[in-house]
């Protein structure tokens, strides 16, 4: 298999302390993670810092009634709450479909290689 | 005072009930707390929903439930910025912070530092700044615990920082991490039931329309149109963004929040918990703002601020109106129940605080500082053990000597620490290969003196509204420090680091930090419960 050649030599390097490289399963982990985590980052700092501007600075457009006593304001308030319960879902289902089955291959193959008695 | 003289029987009963059922959870947890592992993180065999139910407590306070409720009750919107900038403060935990830490530590936040840079050093400049924080937290949480307690019961202030104080050492005393997660699990259900069904019945009086409820509230806060838009708190525009920045940057330094990720036996079960928070907290801080504006609606600026200039008891007579008035029996009971829900919440809430400040005594600096990492497991326990007593001694006698000052402002004073000082370490050890011991030191000691110093030389210390030299001029504007201190520290960190000499053995463990915060190889296993 070729993820435990991938694995098992940077790992030993890794537990003496000897690598200065991160096995490349790992790395892949970590690019998977990086391609979910980046946008969703980007995209809800963006939001919020974006919030706090008009909320701050444009008092007008916060003030504008949408429907009834209901100004932007509010709605950009809940908005955040909203933004919050999507990047948690969308990132717990990315992470469950892609990061997860990564890890464990790659804990299950580091585990075999280098604790003795497991897989022998 | 709110209730009448039966309402505060009926309050009194509620109380004694939960410290009942309180410190049963405590004397049933002796057994499990026995170990260092038991004691620091209840043995790490919570599950994600358990440990999620007990943060989401952590962040329902009196301060949330009372103080946001009051706030919007008085200032109308402004208010409401509390509310969101706790909650998006989770995405960056969620993202970045909730599972390598869960992997790479241990039991405390200094943990994480320790691992790749040289641990002596960097654990006493992260103790200090995070026992600063916890005992800043626990302050401010204290004394406005008392101002509400006076409020709700005909009992001294100073009477109730000691009972609460005695309270909050028992539980972490005896019952460790354990008795602390249950009573904040316990308290946690009482307070979203409570908010759900104090919501359910102001929202009844309105046919269910949030429109129309905010029509009356600004009707009744004579500031109409006003009240529904920003400006009525934050007159200066550079604060509202800098507690806004404080806020969303600080919950991923908070020492006590960050610790119950170790609860956990696995990262997975970490991201499970803080999805928890994000869907209780998050609903829960939507209700509280709703009840704020139902306040106004209801109970009406004048009565509010006759009972409380701060706002406090907007949510405790909201729930007297909303229950049938004053002398009705549906009205004190259910006001009863609320202020038994207030005590529960502020009792759980510092118990929470003092073990994280214990923990990083005892750990941190006892046991790695002092004892350079050589002492056996029974030691280990009885320096927790002690260093409990000990800050809990302090925060007692602290809080009684400021109770009657204002410090509302040392709950956001911590936050901002937590921001400029623990976080940029964490990031920078998580994500940061070239990263340093002395770029550690330098962030951590840059954001706590800049965050520190600035609110010292602030109005929130000095001048008209101030706590002294009522006549001098604040130095700067500013009552919260972020929008300066969290760049300063994260620039000292990248400043330290590249200015120094590369650390070798830093650079070469982040190799393996990064195996194990991606893997979970090598993680602290969980102890079977037996």
């Amino acid at each position: 298999m070729a993820l435990a050649e991938d694995v098992i030599a940077p790992a030993f390097a890794v537990e003496r302390g000897t690598s200065r490289d991160i096995p490349s399963a790992v790395v892949r982990i970590e690019e998977t993670r990086r391609s979910i985590v980046r946008p969703l980052f980007i995209a809800s700092t963006a939001f919020y810092v974006l919030g706090l501007i008009v909320l701050a600075y444009f008092p007008d457009v916060a003030g504008f009634k949408i429907t009834g006593s209901i100004n932007v304001a509010y709605v950009l308030a809940l908005a955040q709450f909203v933004m919050t319960f999507a990047v948690a879902y969308i990132y717990s289902r990315r992470a469950n479909r892609f990061i997860d089955p990564l890890v464990a291959e790659t804990l299950a193959a580091i585990t075999k290689a280098l604790v003795p008695g497991v897989g022998r | 005072m709110i209730a009448s003289a039966q309402g505060q029987w009926l309050t009194s009963i509620f109380f004694l009930l939960f410290i009942a059922v309180s410190l049963g959870l405590t004397f049933w947890s002796i057994r499990r707390s026995r170990s260092a592992s038991g004691f620091y993180v209840a043995g790490r065999n919570l599950s994600g929903w358990q440990n999620g139910l007990a943060l989401s407590g952590d962040y329902m306070s009196a301060a949330s439930f009372l103080g946001i409720a009051g706030l919007v009750s008085l200032f109308g919107f402004d208010g409401l910025l509390y509310s969101f900038g706790f909650i998006v403060g989770w995405i960056l935990i969620v993202l970045f912070v909730a599972e390598p830490l869960r992997n790479s530590g241990k039991y405390t936040l200094s943990d994480v530092m320790a691992y790749r840079l040289r641990p002596r050093p960097v654990r006493a400049a992260a103790a200090l700044s995070s026992v600063t924080i916890s005992l800043f937290h626990l302050l401010g949480q204290l004394v406005g615990a008392s101002a509400i307690v006076s409020l709700l019961l005909p009992i001294d202030a100073s009477i109730a920082i000691i009972v609460i104080g005695c309270l909050m050492v028992s539980y972490v005393l005896f019952g460790g991490m354990v008795a602390t997660t249950y009573v904040q699990m316990v308290k946690a259900i009482l307070v979203f039931a409570a908010t759900c069904f104090l919501t359910f019945l102001l929202l009844s009086r309105f046919d269910f329309s949030v429109s129309s409820l905010m029509s009356a509230a600004a009707l009744a806060s004579g500031k109409g149109e006003a009240f529904l838009a920003p400006g009525l708190y934050f007159t200066n525009k550079l604060d509202l963004v800098s507690l806004g920045l404080g806020l969303v940057l600080g919950t991923a330094g908070l020492p006590h929040i960050m610790m119950r990720f170790y609860t956990v036996p696995t990262a997975r079960d970490a991201r499970a918990s803080a999805n928890w928070v994000i869907g209780v907290v998050g609903i829960y801080l939507v209700m509280t703002t709703v009840l704020g504006f139902g306040a106004a609606a209801v109970v009406g600026h004048d009565k509010i601020t006759a009972a409380s200039k701060a706002g406090n008891s907007a949510a405790p007579l909201l729930a007297l109106y909303l229950g049938g008035g004053s002398g009705t029996l549906g009205g004190e009971m259910l006001v009863a129940f609320i202020s038994a829900v207030t005590f529960a919440t502020i009792l759980a809430v510092v118990a929470g605080l003092l073990i994280a400040a214990a923990s990083n005594i005892a750990y941190d600096l006892y046991t790695h500082v002092v004892k350079a990492g050589v002492s056996n497991e029974k030691e280990e326990v009885r320096a927790a053990r002690i260093a409990t007593v000990a800050v809990g001694v302090v925060a007692i006698g602290l809080a009684l000597s400021a109770k009657s000052l204002n410090v509302a402002f040392l709950v956001g004073l911590a936050y901002a620490v937590a921001a400029s000082a623990n976080l940029p370490v964490i990031l920078y050890s998580l994500y940061w290969p070239r990263f340093n011991t002395v770029g550690a030191i330098s962030a951590l000691s840059v954001g706590l003196v800049s965050s520190v110093g600035l609110v010292l030389v602030g109005p929130a210390v000095i001048g008209a509204k101030g706590l002294m030299f009522t006549d001098v001029q604040p130095l700067i504007s500013l009552t919260n420090p972020g929008i300066i201190s969290i760049p300063l520290g994260f620039l000292a960190g990248w400043l330290g680091t590249v200015f120094s000499a590369r650390e070798r053995s830093s650079e070469e463990s982040f190799v393996s930090l990064k195996v194990r915060a991606l893997t979970g190889y090598g993680a602290e296993v969980s102890t079977k419960a037996h």
